[in-house]
């Protein structure tokens, strides 16, 4: 069964180099450019089973996604990985979130996304 | 004592008690000796350190008798010896008694002489002779008549002392204070001397510091109100430095705020301490002020721009990890996926588009360095204005595609000048990409104007804007107006193209609104 996962970036070629990627490896990937565009997205579609969420975002950050998605239960439960430029961010804000660096390369991801699916 | 001698001592008296030097007090005594008892010469001298007399002042007495008694010493003559202990001789006759010395006795053979001594506080200090023409008694009377006087000279003398050594000690502290005041003003310092009573002495530091607010000399009317913490909270009154002086506390390296009259404000740096009395008793309280605002901002600016360039290293290892990531990916669906030709040949050409961004932003690192190292040089060559912006906007026309921006070009023609066209390249790709990210998907327009002097681009989007306050600093290096976690970019585009546009002599000029869009102008010389 397809596993859907929420891309949250807004580099259209990482979204789209990534997207493939996920895809090839049985996900359905839904896309968003920034964190405003996320949780609209949540608000409209059943909840996917984990979300990618970048830091650098305009409108809406990645911390600011992350507060917000806190602060509602239907969301607040989502296993979500902060896949960021930024190797070492600011984790507090984060609370719980696991993180992995973009330059850290796809099999990394991979392990990430099957360690909180576990 | 009957009447005619007591109104001869109060003569004297009244000669003497106007009187302020020691001379004065020798020279009046020795003519109303004279003049009050019938002598030929009299004479008030001090016993000196070593045993010497020194005469203070002699009236009637021959100039070789003066010269020979200045080389004697007092154990040279009996007479004197016993002066010198405190006892007084009466000679009624000079040849006659043995104790007169000879070249006295050789002076005044059949004169009389007396000498007593003068005594201040139980010791004698000198003494007051009288010599007469003739030989005769000294009658009690006589004799106390001529004690009285030496009692009251010796008051005068003393009186006199005291008065001079107060005056020399007055000169003393005169001149303390003059050299004080002297050391005080060369002091690139500023000092605060305070007194217990309030009454301050200041430096002229202290009026360069502070300007005209500094010139009163009570310390009550400065302490209050103009003083603040860096924080900008003012100072209790028990916090400043001079009342915490009065208390007995040192301070040291205290930087403060202090508003001037004219409403700027200086930062200074303040030592102060209490002076204390022998007895350890808080007299006064010193307070050193340094101007330090210049240092401060100096190093306010170091420290923004340490922390500039930290922010632009993290934000540039940023901005290499979105491309080197996607390129990454695109490898790996390359090598991973079974992918038809048209899929292939997409994913091909996306990898293209990372390296050629990874190309831009190596680039515009290089360029930065060149620059700060002022190593960036020109190569201007003959360059159509017009086609290099066809180049950038053709080349950004993908990206602005895919952010959803419409990208409207006006070019009419060839513009020729005599330019860098790589780097004015730079510039314009620069201002389509600031614009393409702050343009809220509005559309983006671009336009070329040409005059025979000067040519213009003109890129304007109807995005966030700018404010005001924001339109000077953001052609700062490493700045930008909005947080660097929102958007992307190095921050150093609009530094980068103004100096390029700088370079050729132009101007970048900037008009925006915040909420308004932006439009940026480069005006290049023909």
């Amino acid at each position: 069964m397809s596993r859907l996962l929420l891309l949250v970036d807004d580099d259209l070629d990482v979204r789209d180099a990534f997207a493939d990627l996920l895809e090839l490896h049985g996900w359905t990937v839904a896309q968003a450019g920034d964190g405003l565009e996320a949780l609209q997205w949540l608000a409209q579609n059943p909840a996917p089973a984990v979300i990618l969420l970048d830091l650098k975002m305009p409108r809406c950050d990645g911390y600011q996604f992350r507060a917000a998605q806190l602060a509602d239960e239907r969301w607040r439960d989502i296993p979500t990985i902060v896949f960021s430029g930024d190797g070492s961010p600011d984790r507090a804000p984060l609370r719980g979130a696991h993180v992995v660096s973009k330059s850290a390369g796809f099999a990394r991801l991979g392990a990430a996304l099957e360690a909180v699916l576990r | 004592m009957h009447g005619e001698s007591l109104e001869r001592v109060h003569r004297v008296i009244a000669a003497l008690s106007h009187r302020v030097t020691a001379k004065e007090v020798a020279d009046a005594l020795v003519r109303e000796v004279v003049d009050a008892v019938g002598a030929c010469a009299s004479r008030v001298g001090l016993f000196v350190q070593g045993g010497g007399f020194q005469a203070v002042s002699s009236f009637g007495y021959p100039q070789e008798l003066v010269a020979h008694w200045a080389a004697r010493r007092v154990t040279d003559s009996p007479m004197m010896r016993e002066v010198w202990r405190g006892q007084s001789v009466f000679a009624r006759r000079c040849s006659e008694d043995p104790r007169v010395d000879p070249k006295l006795a050789q002076c005044f053979g059949d004169g009389a002489v007396c000498v007593v001594p003068i005594v201040v506080a139980g010791a004698p200090i000198g003494y007051l002779s009288v010599a007469f023409d003739h030989a005769r008694e000294f009658e009690p009377e006589e004799r106390d008549f001529i004690h009285l006087l030496a009692t009251h000279c010796g008051q005068s003398l003393e009186r006199a002392r005291l008065f001079e050594a107060e005056r020399a000690a007055r000169a003393a502290a005169d001149s303390a204070r003059r050299e004080l005041e002297t050391v005080l003003n060369q002091l690139p310092v500023a000092v605060v001397i305070a007194n217990r009573d309030g009454h301050v002495v200041l430096n002229d530091a202290v009026r360069s510091i502070y300007g005209t607010q500094m010139r009163t000399t009570n310390l009550n009317n400065y302490t209050t109100g103009h003083t603040r913490h860096l924080d900008g909270r003012a100072f209790g009154e028990g916090e400043l430095p001079i009342p915490r002086a009065f208390q007995g506390e040192q301070t040291q390296g205290l930087l403060a705020l202090i508003t001037l009259v004219d409403g700027s404000t200086r930062t200074v740096s303040v030592n102060a301490g209490p002076v204390r009395s022998d007895t350890g008793e808080i007299t006064a309280a010193v307070a050193a002020f340094t101007d330090v605002t210049e240092r401060q901002k100096l190093l306010d600016d170091l420290r923004d721009a340490v922390t500039a360039r930290d922010d632009f290293l993290s934000i540039a290892a940023h901005e290499l990890r979105n491309p080197l990531a996607a390129l990454g990916a695109q490898l790996l669906g390359l090598e991973q996926m079974a992918l038809d030709e048209g899929r292939r040949a997409q994913k091909l050409s996306a990898a293209q588009r990372q390296v050629r961004r990874l190309s831009g932003l190596v680039e515009e690192l290089l360029n930065v360095s060149r620059i700060v190292h002022g190593r960036l040089s020109l190569e201007c060559e003959r360059t159509d204005l017009a086609q290099v912006v066809v180049d950038a906007t053709d080349r950004m026309a993908e990206d602005f595609a895919r952010g959803g921006t419409p990208l409207d070009v006006e070019a009419a023609g060839p513009v020729f000048g005599h330019w860098d066209r790589l780097r004015l390249d730079l510039v314009v790709t620069n201002l389509l990409s600031n614009a393409l990210r702050y343009g809220r998907k509005q559309p983006v327009r671009v336009r070329i104007e040409a005059e025979a002097e000067v040519a213009r681009v003109l890129v304007e989007d109807r995005g966030i804007g700018i404010k005001a306050e924001d339109q000077t600093r953001i052609f700062e290096r490493f700045v930008r107006a909005v947080p660097g976690r929102s958007y992307g970019g190095l921050g150093i585009g609009l530094w980068l193209s103004r100096q390029i546009v700088d370079g050729h002599g132009g101007r970048l000029r900037l008009e925006s609104g915040e909420g308004e869009g932006a439009r940026f102008t480069v005006e290049l010389p023909r």
